[in-house]
């Protein structure tokens, strides 16, 4: 399997005697489910940016053997609050707006977002404003103008944050059909434990336990030791 | 002459003076200017009362502008004048048009998709903004039950700092948002 990420010793802080990040290694592979696992300020957020290149930090980060933002069409993102990202007055303008801005037709960009709606079960409110619906149908808006890039690897911080017991299912049962390497941060441990097949678990910026999803996030001791029970 | 014509006709010499009062350097052109933003905004609300509501934040805005010029430098310039009158101008000129409609006919890359992209990113940091400052003072009234005197004025004071902060988190946040979709660069 190729290697989509790659990230070698890299270190970052927002102030230089506090670092966030000290000396991360991490490699997926095409196809992976990956769950960064950590609790409040452990740097999983700060982790993800440093993968999309939004972030400098020191060390080595390649995206498909390149550097993060070479490999910018290939790559989609869900931040945690979808209003970072959709702002068009409907989401079906939202969802097209990447695909014109790539010489996509009109037509065919509306088709394409129609399809990516669909998908994630929103076809009936394509004409409305993303702030008139309720969060975890802007969380799900916001992977459908992901999901119409057709990226290769997608990046979610936090999806479930501030989701309701079947928002959560729902988002649960959209990412199980996705095809595309899946790279999750989040500190709900039921879902991630559920959502991805490895686990990769940080403690003050450090990776303190890298394995399988299922077991890690069953280890009590290890739950503790990253600030999650 | 055909309304649709008469109508573009009034948007560009709207446009027109919005961009004459953002360059002139004669005071008399800025005022000038002025007026005519404060005429296109009453002629587009039947209600005098929403009238002057709807001036409140951009002359909220324009006085902080004003505040900070006399701090600074001890005088006060007609900055704060230009930008309400060519916030007026700009926002008549272009009322109606839907920004999400021209996008598709701009080639990507192209100065038209600029424009938009700008018009569009600000209407939606404008309603951000908004959101946090309302929040912020539901907060406030919670918080601080005297809303003048120095309790409350201290409060509103953070109340401020805390907007500006969120504000920055916000446009930081929406900014990598875009970028990453391939917009906004």
């Amino acid at each position: 399997m190729s290697l989509v990420i790659e990230a070698q010793e890299i270190s970052f802080g927002y102030e230089a005697e506090r670092p966030v990040l000290r000396g991360i290694r991490l490699q997926v592979r095409a196809g992976e489910r990956v769950a960064i696992v950590g609790g409040n300020g452990a740097g999983k957020s700060t982790l993800l940016w440093c993968l999309l290149g939004l972030h400098r930090p020191s060390g080595v980060v390649r995206l498909f053997g390149v550097p993060p933002a070479a490999a910018r069409e290939r790559v989609g993102v869900v931040f945690q609050n979808p209003e970072d990202q959709l702002f068009m007055p409907t989401i079906l303008e939202d969802v097209a707006l990447p695909l014109y801005n790539r010489g996509l037709p009109r037509q065919a960009a509306l088709a394409r977002a129609r399809e990516a709606l669909a998908a994630v079960g929103l076809e009936g409110e394509a004409d409305r404003p993303a702030r008139r619906l309720s969060l975890g149908q802007r969380k799900r808006a916001a992977i459908a103008a992901a999901l119409a890039m057709r990226p290769e690897l997608l990046l979610m911080d936090e999806p479930t944050a501030e989701l309701d017991g079947r928002s959560v299912r729902q988002l649960g049962a959209l990412l199980e059909a996705l095809e595309v390497t899946l790279v999750m941060t989040g500190h709900d441990v039921e879902f991630l434990r559920r959502a991805a097949r490895r686990a990769v678990m940080l403690e003050a910026g450090a990776v303190i336990a890298d394995g399988p999803a299922g077991q890690l996030l069953s280890d009590a001791g290890l739950l503790e030791r990253a600030g999650l029970r | 002459m055909p309304e649709r014509l008469s109508k573009s006709l009034g948007r560009v010499a709207l446009a027109a003076a919005a961009v004459a009062g953002a360059l002139a350097s004669q005071p008399a052109v800025v005022w000038g200017a002025l007026a005519a933003g404060l005429a296109a905004h009453a002629g587009a609300h039947r209600k005098r009362r929403g009238a002057a509501a709807g001036l409140i934040p951009i002359v909220l805005f324009a006085g902080t502008l004003a505040a900070l010029e006399w701090a600074g430098r001890g005088r006060v310039s007609l900055l704060g004048v230009r930008t309400v009158a060519v916030f007026l101008l700009s926002r008549a000129a272009l009322a109606g048009l839907s920004g999400a409609r021209l996008l598709p006919a701009c080639r990507p890359g192209s100065l038209g998709q600029r424009a938009v992209m700008f018009g569009l990113f600000t209407a939606h940091f404008a309603w951000v903004l908004g959101e946090e400052a309302r929040r912020l003072l539901i907060a406030r009234r919670l918080a601080a039950p005297r809303r003048v005197g120095s309790g409350g004025f201290r409060s509103l004071e953070w109340a401020l700092v805390g907007l500006f902060q969120r504000a920055l988190t916000r446009a930081e946040r929406f900014y990598a948002g875009q970028w990453l979709r391939g917009l906004g660069q």
